[in-house]
């Protein structure tokens, strides 16, 4: 599939319009005017999209109506991955996505500590081995695969029985289709069977694929140097990213840029490289513009963005004048991962918690605690002291006021946060503060559990027990704008 | 294991066991008021290389034992603000101080 980078009329966050004037400055006098310039817009995602809303920290969000199109045929296309390649090698591991007809691009397989692969839902995953990883003693090697969580095995025979001039099987690839409906990871292990009979696996979690599920994001850098996003950006979900090369161009004073790469960080981790430029390869020499997809990480709270390419011998960056394009990652789709509500099912702080009152929507974490949530932050721990008048100026500081009663009542005017608190153990001494937890815009409440799990709980009640105590103080302040758990 | 190193491993399994036990805490001050926190605090610089070891990977509350060891206030209290960040910056911190911990 090849799309072209729309450029509808939208109103910029305030990051972009402002943040890239030095890098701005390089484009070359007597260049046209971007707005001058027709637009396109072929992205299928926004023909039925009626509203896309960009989040991006430390600028306005946008909320943008997909207004009239025209055509700019000098827009080169970009092209989706038609599949994906999982190679295993002796030492190293390869990762490549493929358009079939356009050629092909190498991409980033992670630190090995975790997946190192990638697959799209709907889309063929190639799974390649080198011949010399398995024993000239197996008789029969298998690739497996099964969908993380929940899927079931499928096996797939990689040999026919016949063997190199060494004596080992030959290994023949195996490729699946991942279902329409896929998320999560891919699990891949070789199942071998030596001469004996006797069967193994071989598998550690470095073996995995990440699947960009069907739903997600598309993240547009325009070439009148806009950022867009249609979609939602969530954790769990896919994104994918629509650069204009042209921008690197302009900056670059008008050279064409070559090896153009867009570097992703999740969390300000060591970012992630995706080449953007098309390779001849075994599935074709055209060439093009590539548009990858990739997973978020069920861990990711904010995601930056910046791209490098070559001009000549220097190395040129689109990053927001060195702050790199950031985008805050909303949390991930109800129950996403099971495991998460088994942990907090598991626990004896919560015995009003039962499996039909919540649901999942975060990983554990020791990056935020329950406070940090109720105030928006996902990145620190707040803890301001125990003392109901500790969390009186702590939301006083953000713009909440108490209230006199425990009134839970849902009001879609007001933001709610409500703390718990219980007697010292010691039984002597003040109300000790336990726990926030944040209303959303259905009534329902967000919590963080300590290290545990951010789930969404049907009544403030849930959490009454021998670890929070109970609701005691109820905070409220105007609602500002959606809360980023919906 | 050096005898040192035994003793220090065993209160780190039991501190880590008794952050488990109390994961559903947002208060951080109740990870840190157990007895085997102040006995690893309380082994003093020699300890610093072995928490180095199991503050890269593992919790970030690690922190603030090495805050109260070396008296370092450059990473905050180790309790509250952004611990992966101080992390970040405590394991700098190493890289150009390990030879005044070692040996």
């Amino acid at each position: 599939m090849s799309n072209r980078i729309g450029r509808p009329a939208f109103t910029p966050a305030t990051q972009t319009g402002t943040g890239l004037e030095r890098e701005r400055a390089a484009r070359p006098a007597g260049e046209k005017a971007p707005q001058a310039r027709a637009v396109v817009d072929q992205f299928e995602s926004r023909a039925t999209r009626p509203q896309v809303s960009a989040s991006l920290l430390g600028g306005t969000a946008a909320t943008t109506g997909v207004g009239a199109k025209t055509l700019d045929l000098q827009q080169p296309p970009l092209h989706s991955a038609t599949g994906y390649e999982a190679r295993f090698e002796q030492g190293g591991r390869k990762a490549t996505a493929f358009v079939e007809g356009q050629g092909q691009v190498s991409l980033p397989t992670g630190p090995g500590r975790g997946p190192s692969f990638h697959a799209e839902a709907g889309k063929p995953l190639t799974v390649t081995a080198d011949p010399a990883r398995f024993s000239s003693q197996y008789e029969k090697v298998e690739l497996v695969w099964r969908l993380v969580p929940g899927g079931t095995e499928t096996a797939i025979p990689l040999t026919d029985g016949s063997r190199d001039a060494n004596g080992r099987l030959n290994i023949q690839p195996g490729t699946f289709t991942l279902p329409p409906d896929a998320t999560g990871l891919v699990r891949l292990s070789f199942r071998t069977t030596g001469a004996d009979g006797r069967v193994s696996n071989q598998w550690d979690p470095s073996n995995d694929a990440q699947v960009a599920s069907k739903e997600g994001a598309t993240v547009s850098f325009t070439e009148d140097f806009k950022t867009q996003v249609d979609g939602t950006l969530r954790a769990g979900d896919k994104v994918q990213l629509a650069y204009d090369q042209d921008r690197l161009k302009a900056l670059a004073g008008g050279k064409n840029p070559s090896d153009v790469v867009a570097c992703v960080s999740f969390n300000g981790g060591p970012p992630l490289e995706f080449p953007l430029d098309l390779q001849a390869g075994q599935s074709g020499n055209a060439g093009g513009d590539f548009l990858p997809a990739f997973r978020v990480p069920f861990e990711a709270t904010d995601m930056q963005v910046w791209f490098r390419g070559k001009a000549d011998d220097n190395t040129t960056w689109d990053s927001a004048n060195g702050q790199n394009f950031k985008f805050s990652v909303g949390v991930t789709r109800d129950d996403a991962e099971p495991g998460w509500k088994n942990e907090l099912l598991k626990s004896k702080s919560f015995p009003n918690l039962s499996a039909d009152k919540f649901v999942g929507i975060g990983p554990s974490s020791e990056r935020y605690n329950c406070i940090a949530w109720t105030v928006g932050k996902r990145d620190e721990w707040v803890w301001p002291g125990t003392r109901v008048e500790d969390f009186d100026k702590l939301y006083a500081e953000q713009g909440y006021k108490p209230i006199d009663s425990l009134d839970l009542s849902h009001d879609p005017s007001l933001e709610k946060v409500v703390i718990y608190g219980r007697k010292p153990l010691t039984g002597k001494g003040p109300l000790e503060v336990t726990h926030g937890a944040l209303m959303d815009e259905q009534g329902r409440f967000t919590s963080k559990i300590g290290t545990q799990p951010l789930i969404r709980h049907n009544s403030a009640d849930d959490l009454t027990g021998p670890s929070y105590g109970e609701p005691v103080r109820v905070y409220v302040r105007p609602r500002q704008s959606p809360v980023s758990s919906s | 294991m050096s005898a040192p190193g035994a003793r220090f491993d065993a209160l780190a399994k039991e501190w880590e066991r008794h952050c488990a036990e109390h994961r559903e805490s947002s208060n951080p001050y109740v990870f840190l008021e157990h007895p085997s926190f102040d006995a690893l605090v309380a082994l003093g610089r020699p300890a610093v290389p072995l928490i180095i070891e199991r503050y890269r990977e593992g919790s970030v509350f690690w922190g603030a034992a090495l805050r109260r060891i070396t008296g370092v206030t450059t990473f905050g209290d180790g309790v509250v603000g952004n611990l992966e960040a101080n992390r970040q910056g405590w394991l700098k911190w190493w890289s150009e101080n390990e030879a005044a911990y070692s040996g």
